[in-house]
């Protein structure tokens, strides 16, 4: 099996299987370039805005599926779902929510749509779960006033 | 310790932390600072702030925060929105949301339209409104009184209501404040149409009747149904009055003139609505901007280009 050498924003190098890599539609689109230029494939692949500790996250959730088929087309009008997330991806993302954050950010700067849904489908079931102790989950602190709130919630009667 | 041996270890150690209760890990955290040198303790001060960071909502690029609001639905977003100034902003700011959440209320989106507070407050009212109609709270009633008969027709434009009674009056009201303003002598009232000049009435005498609101005075009367005329319309910029009667006929009349046009059959029923409308869509028959006739009887809609 082919692989590449990608280099993390710490500078380390990390070895993936070329088809693993290629469910980042970024490092796809990377590969396609360089193969048009023949000098220099042995070069790592610099990834700026990924370190490796979750470079290596992502490898792990791209090896589990790859095999999954394409996601369905987006039906804006359908409501979409939180609580659909398979059990082996919710054993996956129980991270500390740092990394959930950081693993989110880089699905999206690698262009990996099925990590990016399934990320952000956790926070949002946080949220939703927790909906009475966003404050704390989030450490967030609330900065209105009696009064603006009060009018918030009058706002927001039902 | 050797770099892989060294993640091995975290990733045991981690799966284990967060198998903890919440007294286990404080008390981790306190023993691990406890056997930290001055290296590690500056480290941890320096970094603790952006380490205990994790507002997603500051963390992550607007776009990203607006794609994970896209899974939470419009109730959760609006106890969001309490959560501090920042979320309000956010929540408030991401307009595909709000979007939906009227879309999914069966509300039609103007893309033209951008601003999210705007499609914000547009279901909140809905939602409100929908509220109130299961808590039979939607309407207000208020009773006009005045008339001595039955009134079977109304019209109601720029917040004036007009009644047609069989009491051979037509009475004008201010809806707001309830009280009649005006009020003029007619026949017989079945449908009735007015504008700041004229009245237009439909009557049970089978004929339609154009009066002069500031003189009370008939000035036209358009005679020709054999039967009731249930609905009247008309339109100056065409000078045409329609007419829908019991007569099972729909007749077209030069409005200025007095004079019928022509006579529109094949009704199997009392015909009980006329609609003159300017239409806005292309069809085979008609181009935006034409108009058409719509008729109703029991059972059919029929719909006539006016040819002009």
């Amino acid at each position: 099996m082919p692989s590449i050498r990608l280099q993390g924003s710490d500078g380390e190098i990390f070895e993936v299987d070329v088809e693993l890599a290629k469910q980042s539609v970024t490092i796809k689109a990377m590969l396609e370039d360089l193969v048009m230029d023949d000098e220099g494939d042995d070069d790592p692949i610099p990834l700026t805005n990924v370190n490796v500790a979750i470079l290596k996250k992502v490898t792990q959730w791209c090896t589990h599926h790859k095999d999954d088929p394409p996601p369905p087309e987006d039906d804006e009008n359908k409501e979409k779902q939180t609580d659909d997330i398979t059990v082996w991806d919710q054993e996956f993302l129980k991270v500390g929510q740092r990394t959930l954050f950081e693993l989110i950010l880089a699905a999206n700067y690698l262009d990996i749509e099925g990590l990016l849904n399934v990320t952000c489908k956790t926070v949002a079931s946080m949220i939703k779960e927790k909906t009475e102790e966003i404050h704390k989950t989030f450490t967030v602190e609330s900065d209105f006033t009696e009064e603006e709130e009060a009018q918030m919630r009058k706002e927001k009667l039902v | 310790m050797e770099r892989k041996d060294f993640e091995t270890w975290l990733d045991n150690i981690s799966v284990t932390f967060l198998s903890l209760t919440d007294l286990q890990k404080n008390e981790t955290l306190d023993h691990l600072i406890s056997l930290s040198g001055a290296v590690q303790l500056r480290h941890l001060s320096n970094n603790l702030e952006t380490l205990l960071k994790r507002d997603f909502l500051k963390l992550l690029p607007l776009e990203l925060s607006f794609y994970l609001l896209k899974w939470l639905d419009p109730q959760t977003l609006l106890t969001c929105c309490l959560v501090c100034k920042q979320w309000n902003k956010v929540i408030s700011a991401c307009t595909e949301v709000w979007q939906t959440a009227c879309k999914n209320l069966g509300w039609q989106i103007d893309d033209s339209v951008q601003d999210a507070l705007h499609w914000k407050k547009v279901y909140l009212k809905a939602i409100l409104r929908m509220k109130q109609l299961e808590d039979h709270e939607a309407f207000e009633t208020s009773s006009l009184i005045g008339h001595s008969a039955r009134v079977y027709a109304l019209y109601y434009r720029d917040g004036l209501l007009c009644t047609g009674s069989d009491d051979l009056s037509a009475k004008l009201w201010d809806v707001s404040t309830g009280q009649c303003v005006y009020g003029i002598q007619t026949h017989t009232c079945a449908a009735v149409k007015f504008d700041e000049q004229k009245l237009v009435t439909g009557s049970f005498d089978n004929t339609v009747a154009c009066w002069e609101w500031s003189s009370g005075a008939r000035t036209q009367h358009f005679r020709g149904h054999t039967g009731a005329v249930f609905s009247v319309d008309y339109s100056d910029e065409l000078d045409i009055l329609v007419s829908g009667s019991a007569d099972f006929a729909v007749k077209v009349w030069a409005l200025s003139a007095g004079t019928c046009l022509n006579t529109l059959t094949g009704y199997t029923e009392w015909v009980t609505k006329v609609v003159l409308q300017k239409c806005k869509v292309k069809s085979l028959l008609h181009s935006p901007g034409d108009y058409i006739l719509l008729s109703a009887d029991k059972y059919e809609i029929k719909i006539w280009p006016t040819g002009r």
